[in-house]
């Protein structure tokens, strides 16, 4: 009797121990997400205080129909023939700053020049300069630093002519902005 | 004698009660015979973490001066305060797939807190990390498990740059 009893202990024994062994818990290796910002300085353009300024031109009277450019990038004025063009010409100039290395588009868009007196007005489209040659889409900026420096930014124009275009002195304003691409 | 008797009667009808149980029956237990050795896991049934998405907020631009922070949520909806102005649209909430058996319980783990470090040594926090699991998930019946995860981003002082950091992420069963 002793004997069975014992028998039968010993037995239950190694079944419990069958029976709670649970299979080993599957864990995956730690996986590694990532988390990402780019924090940027606030953006701020300032004008330099110079005027995109087209001086002097001469029309024909003959029909015809031209375009007068003067280049953001100092070049000397484009006056076709048969205009003539005098004078001292000049870009404007804006300074951009934000954080460093970072691309910002500068937004010119057309502005009109209205006769003074009135009696006539002129379209100029604006061309902002890009610092990304050999290629680059005008108004595109790296800035190069971040704080008090900035870029600046040179901003031309273009316009078309013809006989019939009133003569007098023209002047207009623009705004410019500027935003992080 | 008849003590003997009596007692080797109770003997035998024990061994005979003993005798007629039938290994067969299911309550018998300790007729099967015992192991130790745990059961082999499939390759198939190991739980598998794969990163989907990685948690970016793109560009955070500051206002002015002082701190601020911003917040993705996991359904993808994001807020900001203090000197940092608005989250570009580009933000993008985290995601990640759990893989393994069908129906399992999984326990998914993940830090409160990390810090993000740019190339010159800037550092900012990104906090309250948060997911869009339920209490107690768990593998559907395809033996997978998706889920979201965003969290908070505090600037402080002059933070500016590139900012990036890992997320470790632990899933095993329950």
């Amino acid at each position: 009797m002793r004997t069975l009893l014992r028998m039968t202990s010993v037995a239950a024994t190694v079944a419990a121990l069958a029976f709670t062994a649970a299979p080993a818990q599957a864990a995956t290796p730690t996986s590694q997400a990532t988390a990402n910002a780019r924090i940027l300085k606030p953006l701020s353009i300032t004008w330099n205080n110079t005027n995109l300024n087209f001086a002097d031109i001469v029309l024909d009277t003959n029909p015809f129909t031209a375009t007068v450019r003067v280049p953001f990038n100092g070049s000397p004025i484009v006056c076709p023939a048969p205009l003539t063009c005098s004078g001292t010409t000049s870009v404007a100039s804006y300074n951009v700053k934000g954080t460093n290395n970072q691309l910002v588009h500068v937004s010119t868009p057309n502005v009109t020049m209205n006769r003074v007196g009135g009696g006539g007005s002129i379209t100029v489209r604006l061309l902002a300069a890009n610092n990304l040659a050999p290629s680059g889409v005008a108004g595109d900026v790296l800035l190069p630093n971040s704080g008090n420096s900035g870029v600046d930014v040179a901003i031309g124009g273009e316009f078309d002519l013809t006989e019939a275009t009133p003569d007098g002195v023209y002047t207009g304003n623009f705004a410019v902005t500027a935003d992080y691409m | 004698m008849s003590r003997s008797k009596v007692l080797a009667l109770g003997i035998a009808a024990l061994a005979a009660a003993c005798a007629g149980i039938s290994p067969s029956r299911a309550q018998c237990r300790l007729c099967d015979r015992p192991t130790t050795s745990a059961p082999s896991i499939s390759s198939d049934s190991q739980v598998r973490l794969e990163i989907e998405t990685r948690l970016d907020f793109d560009r955070l631009i500051l206002a002015g001066e002082g701190g601020g922070s911003a917040l993705i949520r996991p359904d993808g909806t994001t807020s900001t305060e203090g000197a940092i102005a608005a989250i570009a649209g580009r933000a993008m909430v985290g995601s990640a797939a759990i893989h393994g058996e069908p129906g399992r319980a999984v326990r998914v783990e993940m830090p409160q807190r990390v810090e993000l470090y740019s190339m010159n040594g800037g550092r900012i926090t990104f906090d309250q990390i948060v997911t869009d699991l339920a209490a107690l998930p768990r593998l559907d019946s395809a033996g997978q498990l998706s889920f979201r995860f965003g969290g908070r981003i505090r600037v402080e002082g002059d933070a500016e740059g590139d900012f990036r950091g890992d997320l470790p992420i632990t899933v095993e069963y329950l």
